[in-house]
């Protein structure tokens, strides 16, 4: 099958082999900048000049779905058409990354509304992330497939049941691949899902821990995490664990507005349960850059403990 | 015919502007046009008084470094105003004659996903340490601990704010360096007028009975009037040379400038110069923040130490706060309205700068400004003649003392822990000198020359360690108080114009006693029970933001992956994790109708 949508099937309109590797490589690059305008002007007659299946093919062919799925304003006929290229990218295209990027493309295009007005079919999406996961098990985009498949059922149809769906989906592939290089959003995933939608905070907290243990997903976060850990852990009974995450926040993140809410608290603490020896770290003095102990009382306390 | 003279200016209007093209595409046409072979450009918005001179102090000391040199590279600034500098960055930028370096922000263009487009990631280098801040750059006699943390650290870790003020969220990643910061809003205290103001004070304390301006202000046990109660402390307070430490002993002092006003030739004097820049309004500008914080937190739905437009609106529909029924809001705006006491008469209609002046004339007591606004004080009141001058002090808004008013809400200000530094540079993408530009960035940010810099522009500096002027330590960013995003705060961008703009607009009318309270409350709840353009609505609006964002992350996640997968670019693996984590969570803005759920069961999500 060759491409047809842009009606450049003359071949005294082809262009030279080196101007289509500068066109394909800068539609990429535009579309590296977010400046998909620009990447479809570069991209859009390029796919028809070259042989499909091949490697410069499945690039442009690849960079042009995507101009044209998220260049704005959508509009029907750009949708349709790249999803014709998406298809084509999957079926034919010679690479393997490619290949699944592209059914990952059409399966979100099923799941979400790209204009007003387009239908939906999240049926026909759960089916693409389900061959996903199956096409290429063990593989980050059967990681992402499940992550997808899993969020579906946490948008749509909000029940119980299908929240524990969701979560089961989730469980079961982690601890099929518990070394994932997607590991930790799928935790974060099953710890959001626990807190927010099953109420589960004692799940949500041991989810949250794993994805703590691995890193968070977003670095800059991590003094949220660390806190909303803190809180679920004091909410059921977990002391402990709160005194460890007050204390990691405070070492960690030393330049979190949670660092003061954690000395405080501890202090609290350490007030209350003198037997448990509460350590309380000293506080980094970011002007400074020199530690120092969170106050005259508490070095006191220290000092007796 | 006669010939018109508009015709002549026509004409010449036509041929200047045929001229301006012609050139403007000669120019863009030429190789490299908008850069100088050898020449780094930096262009910024930062005009004040002493910024230029500074910077150009760095740039000097760069351009004569043995490597630069030998490379042949000269570093130059440009200072464009702020008013062009976002038309003048959109030209040149898309125009491709854009600087090497540029301060990021302020143009409509160049924002959100678009940054990406002009400037280069750099989170690739920030994660390095800073080659300035080796042993050899660095200053003697520096703590052997810094020292070691500034050689051996990342980048991004050796400044103040750990460079949050170039982190770009929705990118998640660095697009700029922050070089300088100019502190949060402090009170300046003309220390003349507040020992005449104690003076008088003391004076009113020994008479027996008091004076009724201090009857009035003294709390005896267990009262609702007065501001502070009489003590030992107070006279101990009253006797020394330290500016206000508790909110009752500011407002006594403003109660006692009150009386030297009524003195013959001291008409003009006020306790406090403000205006109608927000920053000098301390009731509002300070106070207010405090006693919406004090609820806050039980307020925040998801522990992220933030109050959002939603939880504003679907606490109110809980009943966890309300106009009537929570203390804070009342208490705020009675002292809000008891400070307009203090301000000059028609405050509102004065501006930023007779503000200023009046303070540095020496006719109000404080004056509640930013970092910003200190070098020129601080310049101007030197410059006073002997007997005019005066000492500063400057401190944050005092809180509430023991058995004073308003004690029990005024705890804790809003931490200035999260700050984001200023002055962010970002490095432009088109740059033909990326390495010698970020060599110059590195520079800029190490502890020896970012002390330097910032002593002559009179700036704090951002790099751990740099010492600040002595004048500027009190701007210095504190850690200790609350998250300031746990502020119940009616003015949230995201709440629903109708809902701000009638609490904002009813706040101003209540203040300057345009409505009585009764009616600011009938007004507010009137806002927030319009069952069109009301908390219901903003149910929907929530909910549709957040559906449009599924958008976005989409296409934030596609280009992470062409970049990954078919430019190969290796940096944008981890970008691409985060842009799918943040594509799944609210995905379509499901935590939106599931919180509505929860507590809705049997009503229907509310639409348009």
């Amino acid at each position: 099958m060759t491409l047809s949508w842009t009606g450049c099937k003359d071949p005294s309109e082809r262009i030279s082999s080196d101007e289509t590797k500068a066109r394909v490589q800068n539609g990429l690059e535009a579309i590296g900048v977010f400046d998909y305008k620009l990447a479809l002007r570069e991209l859009k007659s390029v796919p028809d000049s070259l042989e499909p299946g091949t490697s410069e093919w499945t690039r442009a062919a690849f960079g042009l779905a995507s101009a044209l799925r998220y260049v704005q304003p959508a509009t029907e006929a750009n949708i349709e058409a790249s999803r014709e290229l998406f298809t084509q990218v999957a079926e034919e295209g010679n690479d393997p990354n490619a290949r699944a990027l592209a059914l990952l493309e059409l399966a979100r295009e099923q799941e979400i509304q790209d204009f007003k007005g387009e239908k939906t079919n999240v049926e026909e999406a759960r089916e693409l992330y389900r061959h996903i996961r199956e096409e290429y098990a063990g593989e980050t985009f059967a990681d992402e497939a499940t992550i997808r498949l899993a969020n579906t059922y946490f948008t749509r149809d909000p029940s119980q049941e299908n929240y524990a769906t969701g979560i089961q989906l989730l469980s079961e592939h982690i601890s099929e691949y518990p070394k994932s290089k997607l590991a930790v959003v799928i935790w974060q995933q099953i710890g959001e899902a626990e807190d927010r939608l099953r109420n589960d905070r004692v799940a949500a907290l041991a989810a949250y821990e794993q994805a703590r243990q691995l890193g968070f997903t977003i670095p800059m976060q991590k003094d949220t995490f660390l806190w909303r850990m803190s809180q679920l852990a004091e909410r059921t009974g977990q002391l402990e664990k709160a005194i460890d995450l007050y204390q990691r926040i405070i070492v960690e993140t030393p330049r979190a507005h949670e660092v003061i809410l954690s000395r405080r608290r501890l202090e609290e603490l350490a007030a209350a349960h003198p037997e448990k020896n509460i350590k309380i770290p000293q506080t980094l003095d970011i002007i400074t850059g020199k530690t120092k102990p969170a106050s005259k009382d508490l070095e006191t306390k220290e000092s007796k403990l | 015919m006669r010939f018109n003279l508009s015709w002549l200016a026509a004409l010449l209007l036509a041929g200047s502007f045929i001229y301006s093209a012609i050139q403007v595409f000669r120019v863009s046409r030429m190789p490299g046009a908008g850069y100088k072979d050898n020449v780094i450009r930096v262009i910024h918005w930062q005009l004040e008084p002493g910024y230029r001179e500074g910077l150009q102090w760095a740039i000097d000391e760069y351009n004569n470094l043995p490597h630069v040199k030998e490379a042949g590279i000269r570093v130059e600034q440009q200072g464009v105003t702020q008013k062009v500098y976002g038309q003048f960055m959109n030209i040149h930028m898309i125009g491709g004659t854009g600087p090497d370096i540029a301060q990021n922000g302020t143009t409509r263009l160049i924002r959100g996903n678009a940054i990406a487009r002009f400037y280069a990631p750099l989170s690739d280098y920030v994660t390095e340490p800073n080659p300035y801040n080796s042993p050899e750059f660095l200053p003697e006699g520096l703590d052997p601990e810094l020292a070691e943390m500034l050689a051996t650290s990342a980048w991004s870790e050796t400044l103040i704010d750990g460079m949050k003020g170039g982190y770009e969220e929705k990118l998640n990643d660095f697009y700029s360096i922050p070089v300088s910061t100019p502190g949060d809003v402090r009170l300046f205290y003309n220390m003349k007028l507040a020992s005449e103001a104690k003076a008088v004070a003391l004076d009113a304390l020994a008479m027996q009975p008091h004076p009724e301006w201090l009857r009035l202000s003294l709390r005896e046990n267990g009262a609702e009037s007065g501001f502070i109660p009489e003590s030992p402390k107070l006279v101990e307070w009253l006797n020394s040379g330290s500016p206000p430490e508790t909110l009752g002993q500011l407002l006594l002092l403003c109660e006692a400038i009150l009386q030297i006003s009524t003195q013959p030739g001291r008409e003009g004097l006020v306790p406090i110069a403000a205006s109608s820049f927000s920053n000098n309004d301390v009731g509002n500008a300070l106070y207010r923040h405090i006693f919406m914080l004090t609820f806050g937190h039980e307020l925040d739905l998801n522990d992220d130490n933030k109050v959002d437009s939603l939880e504003i609106v679907h606490n109110w529909q809980q009943g966890r706060w309300g106009f009537e029924s929570t203390d804070a809001i009342r208490k705020s705006i009675e002292l809000m309205q008891l400070m307009t006491r203090y301000y000059p008469p028609g405050f509102l209609g004065l501006d930023r700068e007779q503000s200023q002046r009046r303070f540095v004339q020496g006719n109000a007591m404080i004056v509640s400004t930013g970092g910003w606004d200190a070098k020129s004080i601080f310049e101007a009141v030197n410059n006073l003649g002997d007997e005019q001058t005066f000492e500063i002090a400057v401190t944050r808004e005092p809180l509430g003392g023991e058995g004073e008013i308003y004690a029990e809400y005024l705890t804790d200000r809003p931490s200035e822990a999260e700050f984001e530094a200023g002055v962010p540079l970002s490095l432009n993408k088109q740059s033909p000198h990326p390495e010698e530009a970020l060599d110059f960035l590195r520079f800029l940010t190490s502890i020896r020359v970012n002390e330097e810099l910032n002593r002559r522009a009179g700036w704090l500096p951002v790099t751990i360690g740099a010492e600040a002027v002595e004048e500027l330590r009190p701007f210095s960013p504190e850690m200790e108080g609350l998250p300031p995003k746990l502020e119940m705060n009616l003015r949230n961008q995201d709440l629903l114009a109708q809902i701000r703009n009638t609490t904002s607009g009813s706040l101003k009318l209540v203040l300057s006693g345009g409505i009585t309270y009764e009616e600011f409350i009938e007004r507010c709840q009137a806002a927030f029970s319009d069952p069109r353009l009301g908390a219901d609505r903003q149910w929907f609006e929530e909910w549709q933001q957040k559906n449009d964002h599924t958008f976005g992350h989409d296409q934030s996640l596609n280009v992470e992956s062409v970049r990954q997968y078919l430019l190969n670019d290796d940096s944008a693996q981890r970008r691409r994790l985060s842009r799918l984590y943040s594509s799944i969570t609210g995905d379509q803005g499901y935590w939106v109708r599931e919180l509505w759920r929860q507590y809705h069961p049997d009503e229907p999500f509310p639409s348009k």
